[in-house]
């Protein structure tokens, strides 16, 4: 009897052992889950719609790179070494420029978008609505256009500013999401012409803004006043004055006009988290988010703590700080006037000029070497040290961008009353006194102006480039002339050793 | 006294009394020179009755009257069977074991005679590897077989081994071997983040009956897709049947510093460091300025120094303390064990526990550990044997600082380079230099006040545990159902004091962590075995296999602590992160062995394992792993029957494929992680690529092997030739960073390992006389011939990698060749492509400079043994390893911004025609339009040594002696690690992998221990 039982009971163990077989391999992550299902929920799409945001906020892009990179190369930012950051690019040495984890990242935020465009229509997730659908396509298309204009400006000549012998052709234009070993073993694309990324940039923009609505979801995400703002700076850029007005138009028209802040107010408007001018911004909602005592824009540029803190405890590093020639231009004067003997020592202010904006510069601290007059536009306006929002685009732009389309020479929509009209609304609402200029001074004027209303957001070398211009450094370093390799960044040396269609730009 | 020490030890063991009998057997064990032979196994034969024999080698024990023979047999002795007389009393006389190839091993599933294996099978028995103050089995591995290559992370207790079975195979995979104790593959990834902690330190190595590797993949095909970096078997002491025996078993002992950096005063220093600056300013070291400035460095008050004079007595009066003193203490060693085992026909079993400490050189590293195992086997039918064996344990560990890197804070890193100027204490007793101040120079933290604050610790409470059922279910065949356990959960904490440099700001960190790992497996196999007429034997086995292991762990981490008294997590004012994961794999197998062996001259041998692993892609998740093995008893051929010099020759062939699936559990699939949240929503983002192509690393090994035994077994030994090809190597391959990604893991490259093991043993000096003088001597070489050849799209060096390059060993040094110092100027040079001196190489300037893989390496034991004597001396070696030890790096630098060794300060160069090895200093460690002095080869240096690893000397108390205490069996014995040292290393220790750099090192230990059975 007790054989038997013994038999049974071996038996049972046996078939037990083996009835596992079939599903025995099956088993799934837990942190992160399997891409086949990722995006079957309306959360799962919402969730990966946000990434392609929060990419944004590495400092390899509006996190820093994009931001303070274009004021050291060009002649707005002066590098004090405080940490060595930012000194090569400031001093335009060699390969000192955007570094291949912007290309890297720009790339991935494309394949995450093209990603997730893909899946969208086809989604058939439980409460996913046509209208979440068109919304999600507009948002990500606005964000897909973001990242490939700023691999465009920076990689590439812009149109009608080229240095033709150097011109190697615009960047590769990726529209397809890849997902699989064998698909991105495959992919080994060329570089495409430049009018045909920035064709690219604009279809993403213009069907994005049909869809967008305003106010939307806010500055932070993309909404229609920031994709008609960005479509009057990429025609800008394009040469393309007509389509430049005509997108500066309607977004004046549908912002208003109170959108732009008031000399009175300007200064504290830089104070809050979001400046009423916003048009769309990066935002950095938590202290988790922040990004930190070495590459913030914050510590990037300044050494205060608080405005008006020179005497309280030192910050960050203040590794970039204004030119001479930028404090010139903004109406600051040292004591003992702007030499650079002067701009050596400890900083002291003589006098100010009426122009509000010089209020965003005061000197900094004496903890990490002799004090300068550094940027305060990111002063931890989310209420924690570093954190702030990164600015993508404002209103005062679009009335600049509006300006220069109408002055510059050959404009289909050339208009000096009406461009001095945009100058002077500008001006006026910065403490300035109204200007009456006309041509090239007129023209410059509102150079000068765009300088000084976007300097440390990251515009001026995007600008002088845009423009063909060389980017004048003195005193404090050497021109570098607009035919030099050095405006232009080199790709990533792995894109040229693994694929014989792309190629290097010139001189690298 | 056997009854005292029963009442003792009364706690332990409750057993059930042996079943009424009705015959005595009795009798005497000795060998062929009449010494008594204690713990001789005597069976009855065809039964599992059976006892041991004691310390004077008498047996006596009740046997069936239907009993007809014994089995005897006895470690290094040949088995006898002998017919039971009449009288029932019968002495034994065991022969020198003529043939070692007798001994059995365990082959995967199945319990062979050496003999009638054809692979190539290194066996260490516990015996050999008893009372080694190591925590873990793998660290003892060390020396003892040819073609394990065993290294140390470091020299925490219970910290992270390298062992590495003929060479490594492999670049992205993991290298580790496959480890089996007791038939449970074991989880061997370490768990814990804040130590090193060894996931084998769970088993007491001494309750190791015998630890077999199986090297050959033909031999390691039975565990097919794991087994490419070979497998050790783990097999544990068992019980025997008979009367109860207890063995207890201590040691104490103190582990020291195998050395102190010998490093400079504070007014050598000095000199170095005003030279550095000196140079940079193009000043004499004796400038009143250059001395005033680095005076202030120093923190001398410079006001009043306005003349030289004034300066050398300041620099005359800098004070010199030893930090190393302060920060290295002699750790304590201790190990306390108690078994029982016994047993009757039915059923034995096997008790044993113990507790072992040991504690570092620097604290806080201790290690910390309780064991507790249980072995019991059980025929509840003629048919069926229950077995089982459980081994709980659990072992503490203290956290040190950090268990490397170059810390500020870090003891094991910091205390040799401290600016020796600074005192450790106030002079009222407290410590120097803790928050808000800080201790001059660049390494700005008072150490020893650091290490003594901050705390952590670890635990591992880990069971490993099996049952199985044997069922004969005929004459040949029979049927084992296999269930095992290895669960571990690791607890981590640790906290950085308020009071320390790096807490004070923060005002305290605290860290907890907890992991867990199940890892279940079941084995099913039928066992055949049975002879066609009388010289055909056929055996084997058909098994299938499944296995689990889901590894879980949460964390925290917290900081702003109210004092620091308050240490736990939710006494801080801002919680940092919490964080959760989980990963896991499934693996499913069935297997064949097939042994057919003709008249005991002829074996050949084939396995076929098909596994499956969830780690692979879609496409191939299934693989197959055959093998083919023969062996030649050369000497059962009757050509050799004369030839009486020969003891035994055998000759082996294999050849056969294996896997290596140490991946990650899901990088097969596509996959959506979390991504950083925007505006306060959380996000997922694409963060891996589906790659259905990722399968199995292979490694096919052709094997050659000769065992032999000679001139009445006075040398013996074997080799083997071997040539291992892992093909479809993973290899990161770089993609288009259009892609979104970077690179994609594939199956690509190739390398190949050759090597020659040589395990030779001679017996010098053999007495006949009992108790006469004994000299055995084994040494054991390796050599091994590391070559990657083939990487992906021709390539010839790895992308960003050029330490990995085709036709050269893995990880070879391929950098600038530093060529001396401009004996003009004291400028470090270096020789360009055209073998021309530049100053500052480029990249294209390097070279091969040589090997971070030994050519060779290995052991030689030597056993001495004269009456109650033992001696056992045990040397290893290394040969041909190039190392690039960190700590030495910072220490050779010439900046003078740490402190130097002694042989910097005399050899630098000082003077226009001085020819040395040291270039001049200068502060910035550069010189304008040159190098850093550390690059290019300068910093790699020959790691060669030979080590006197271990000495013991034991004597067993006569067995008269020991019957007049009624004991069993009594010894005593002295042991001493790490002795002796022949290398000229600048560093702690040259025993290490990785980069040494602030790594706690290995130490000397001395122990003395007592054994007593009873």
């Amino acid at each position: 009897m007790k054989n038997i039982f013994l038999k049974l009971s071996l038996i049972a163990l046996v078939v037990t052992s083996f009835s596992a077989c079939r599903d025995a391999l099956v088993i799934d992550p837990r942190q992160s889950i399997d891409a086949a299902t990722a995006l079957n929920t309306k959360d799962g799409i919402n969730a990966a719609v946000v990434s392609v945001y929060s990419r944004f906020k590495s400092v390899r892009l509006y996190g820093r790179d994009l931001i303070a990179i274009p004021e050291a190369l060009a002649d707005n930012g002066f590098a004090t070494n405080k940490s060595g950051r930012l000194l090569p690019e400031a001093n335009n040495v060699f390969r000192a420029h955007f570094t291949g984890t912007h290309w890297s990242a720009c790339y991935n935020g494309i394949n995450q978008a093209n990603l997730i465009l893909e899946a969208i229509p086809t989604s058939t997730a439980p409460g996913v609505t046509a209208a979440d659908k068109a919304s999600w396509t507009a948002q990500l298309q606005f964000l897909r256009a973001l990242y490939y204009f700023d691999l465009v400006k920076v990689y590439s000549y812009m149109p009608g500013a080229t240095v033709p012998a150097q011109d190697k052709g615009g960047i590769p234009i990726v529209l397809k999401g890849i997902s699989t070993s064998d698909g991105a073993i495959e992919l080994l694309p060329s570089r495409a012409p430049i009018a045909d990324v920035y064709a690219q940039v604009v279809a993403d923009l213009i069907a994005a803004e049909a869809v967008l609505t305003n106010p939307g979801l806010g500055a932070n995400f993309a909404n229609k006043a920031a994709a008609q703002a960005l479509l009057s700076r990429v025609y800008l850029y394009m040469k393309d004055y007509a389509k430049a007005k005509e997108w500066a138009d309607k977004c004046i028209t549908l912002v208003g006009p109170s959108r732009l802040s008031n000399a009175g107010g300007y200064v504290a408007q830089w104070r809050n988290a979001t400046h009423q001018e916003t048009l769309f911004q990066f935002a950095l909602a938590s202290n988790a988010e922040n990004n930190g005592v070495n590459e913030s824009l914050q510590t990037s540029f300044t050494t205060l703590t608080a405005p008006g803190g020179a005497l309280l405890a030192t910050g960050g590093f203040g590794d970039l700080v204004p030119t001479i020639s930028l404090m010139n231009a903004l109406g600051i004067t040292l004591t003992g006037g702007n030499t650079t003997t002067n701009f050596g020592l400890n900083a002291s202010i003589a006098s100010r000029s009426s122009d509000v904006r010089n209020l965003l510069y005061e000197p900094g601290t004496t903890g990490r070497g002799a004090s300068k007059v550094e940027c305060t536009k990111y002063i931890g306006k989310n209420g924690f040290i570093n954190l702030d929002n990164l600015p993508v685009i404002r209103i005062a732009e679009v009335y600049l961008t509006r300006a220069e389309a109408m002055t510059t020479p050959g404009s289909p929509v050339f208009n000096e009353t009406a461009a001095l009209a945009d100058l002077n609304t500008i001006a006026t609402n910065r403490g300035l006194t109204a200007f009456t200029l006309s041509g090239s001074a007129l023209y410059e004027e509102i150079l000068n102006q765009r300088r000084l209303e976007l300097a440390f957001e990251g515009h001026r070398f995007f600008d002088l480039k845009r423009l063909g211009r060389d980017l004048v450094k003195a005193p404090h370093y050497l021109t570098v002339a607009f035919t030099d390799i050095r405006i232009l960044a080199p790709l990533p040396t792995s894109e040229i050793d693994g694929n014989k269609k792309m190629v290097q730009n010139a001189g690298y | 006294m056997r009854k005292i020490l029963l009442l003792l030890c009364g706690v332990l063991f409750l057993v059930g009394q042996l079943a009424a009998q009705n015959r005595t057997v009795s009798g005497k064990v000795t060998d062929a020179a009449g010494t008594a032979v204690s713990n001789a196994s005597v069976i009855v034969k065809g039964t599992r009755i059976g006892t041991t024999s004691n310390a004077s080698g008498n047996f006596s024990f009740s046997v069936p009257t239907n009993a007809k023979a014994l089995i005897v047999s006895a470690v290094g002795l040949a088995s006898l069977e002998v017919a039971i007389p009449a009288s029932g009393n019968v002495n034994v006389t065991l022969q020198q074991d003529d043939k070692k190839l007798d001994e059995v091993i365990i082959t995967g599933y199945q319990v062979r005679k050496k003999r009638d294996e054809a692979g190539a099978v290194s066996t260490v028995r516990g015996k050999e590897i008893e009372n080694l103050p190591n925590p873990s089995l793998d660290k003892a591995l060390q020396g003892r077989a040819a073609g394990v290559l065993v290294q140390s992370n470091s020299g925490i207790p219970g910290g992270g081994i390298n062992v590495r079975i003929r060479g490594t195979g492999s670049f992205l995979a993991g290298t580790q071997p496959l480890y089996v104790i007791d038939g449970v593959q074991l989880n061997t990834r370490s768990d814990a983040n804040y130590t090193e902690s060894n996931p084998l330190a769970f088993l007491n190595p001494n309750d190791i009956e015998s630890i077999d590797i199986l090297k050959d993949a033909a031999s390691a095909a039975i565990y097919g897709a794991q087994a490419s970096n070979g497998v050790v078997i783990v097999t544990t002491k068992k019980g025997k049947a008979g009367k109860t025996k207890f063995q207890f078993n201590t040691y104490v002992g103190q582990a020291t510093a195998l050395k102190k950096l010998e490093v400079l005063n504070s007014q050598q220093l000095f000199q170095l460091r005003a030279e550095s600056v000196g140079n940079t300013n193009n000043l004499p070291a004796n400038d009143l300025a250059i001395q005033r400035f680095v005076l202030n460095e120093f923190r001398v008050p410079i006001t009043n120094i306005t003349t030289s004079k004034l300066a050398a007595d300041a620099i005359a009066a800098l004070p010199t303390y030893d930090w190393q003193d302060a920060a290295f203490k002699s750790g304590a060693i201790q190990n306390y064990e108690l078994s029982a085992s016994g047993g009757n026909d039915r059923t034995t079993y096997r008790l044993s526990s113990s507790y072992n400490l040991q504690e570092a050189i620097i604290s806080k590293a201790n290690f910390k550990r309780g064991t507790l195992k249980l072995d019991v086997s059980n025929k509840a039918t003629e048919k069926l044997t229950i077995n089982t064996s459980i081994n709980a344990s659990t072992f503490d560990q203290n956290v040190p600082f950090a268990t490397s890197g170059s810390f500020l804070g870090s003891p094991a890193f910091a205390s040799a380079a401290i600016y020796p100027f600074n005192p450790i204490y106030n002079p009222n007793g407290s410590y120097f230099g803790i928050p808000p101040a800080n201790v001059a120079g660049l390494l700005n933290q008072n150490v020893i006040a650091v290490n003594e604050y901050n705390t952590g610790f670890n635990r591992s409470n880990q069971l490993v545990g099996n049952i199985s059922l044997d069922y004969k279910l005929n004459s040949w065949l029979s049927y084992r159902s296999f269930f095992g356990l290895d669960y571990r959960l690791v607890q981590g904490k640790r906290f950085t004091d308020p009071r320390t440099p790096d807490g004070f700001a923060r005002k305290g960190l605290g860290q907890v962590e907890s992991e867990w790992n199940t890892n279940v497996i079941s084995t099913q196999t039928l066992n055949f075995n049975f002879n066609v007429k009388d010289k055909h034997r056929i055996d084997g086995l058909v098994g299938y296999e499944y296995r689990k292991e889901n590894q879980e762990g949460i964390s925290a981490i917290g900081e702003g602590f109210p004092t620091f008294q308050f240490t736990t997590l939710n006494t801080a004012a801002t919680p940092l992160t919490t964080s959760e994961f989980f990963t896991g794999y499934r693996r499913q197998s069935v297997f064949a062995n097939l042994n057919y062996n003709y008249d005991s001259k002829y074996i050949l041998s084939a396995i076929a394992r098909y596994d499956g692993s969830s780690r692979f892609g879609a496409n191939y998740r299934y693989g197959m792993f055959p093998s083919l093995r023969f062996a030649w008893n050369i000497d059962n051929e009757k050509f050799l029957a004369d030839a009486s010099w020969i003891n035994s020759l055998r000759f082996r062939a294999s050849y056969g494929i294996t896997g290596n699936d140490q991946i990650g559990n899901f990088d097969g699939l596509g996959l959506y992680g979390a991504a950083a949240p925007y505006s306060g929503q959380p996000g997922i983002t694409f963060s891996q690529l589906a790659n259905p192509e990722l399968r199995w690393e292979k490694n096919r090994t052709a094997n050659l092997g000769l065992d032999f035994s000679f001139f009445e077994n006075k040398v013996f030994g074997s080799l083997e030739a071997y040539d291992k090809i892992t093909a479809d190597l993973l290899l990161s391959q770089p993609l288009q960073l259009t892609t979104g990604f970077g690179s994609i893991t594939r199956n690509v490259g190739q390398i190949q390992n050759r090597g020659i093991e040589l395990t030779l043993g001679i017996q010098p000096v053999r007495s006949l006389k009992p108790g006469g003088f004994n000299w055995t001597s084994t040494f054991i070489f390796t050599f091994n011939h590391n070559r990657v050849r083939k990487l992906y799209d021709g390539l010839q060096e790895l992308p960003g990698n050029p330490s990995t390059r085709v036709n050269k060993s893995l990880g070879s040094v391929f950098t600038q060749q530093y060529a001396g110092v401009n004996v003009a100027t004291g400028r470090p040079m270096w020789l360009d492509t055209l073998g021309n001196i530049t100053y500052q190489p480029q990249l294209r300037d390097r070279v091969y400079i040589g090997d971070t893989q030994p050519d060779f390496w290995g052991g030689w034991t030597n056993n001495f043994t004269y009456k109650g004597f033992t001696l056992d001396v045990f040397f290893q070696y290394e040969y041909g390893r190039m190392a690039d030890d960190g700590q030495v790096n910072f220490m050779l630098e010439n900046i003078a911004r740490l402190n130097g060794f002694v042989d910097l300060y005399e050899n630098r160069w000082t003077t226009p025609g001085q020819v040395t090895w040291y270039p001049r200093m200068v502060s910035a460690g550069a010189e304008t339009k040159g190098s850093s002095a550390a690059s290019g080869s300068r910093t790699l240096f020959k790691a060669d040594y030979i080590r006197l690893k271990n000495v013991t000397l034991s004597y067993d108390l006569n067995s008269d002696v020991v019957r007049k205490l009624k004991l069993s069996n009594a010894r005593f014995y002295l042991q001493g690690t790490n002795l002796w040292t022949l290398s000229d290393w600048f560093s702690y220790d040259i025993e290490f992998v990785g980069a040494a750099t602030g790594i706690i090192p290995q130490s000397r230990n001395i122990t003395a221990g007592i054994q007593i059975g009873f």
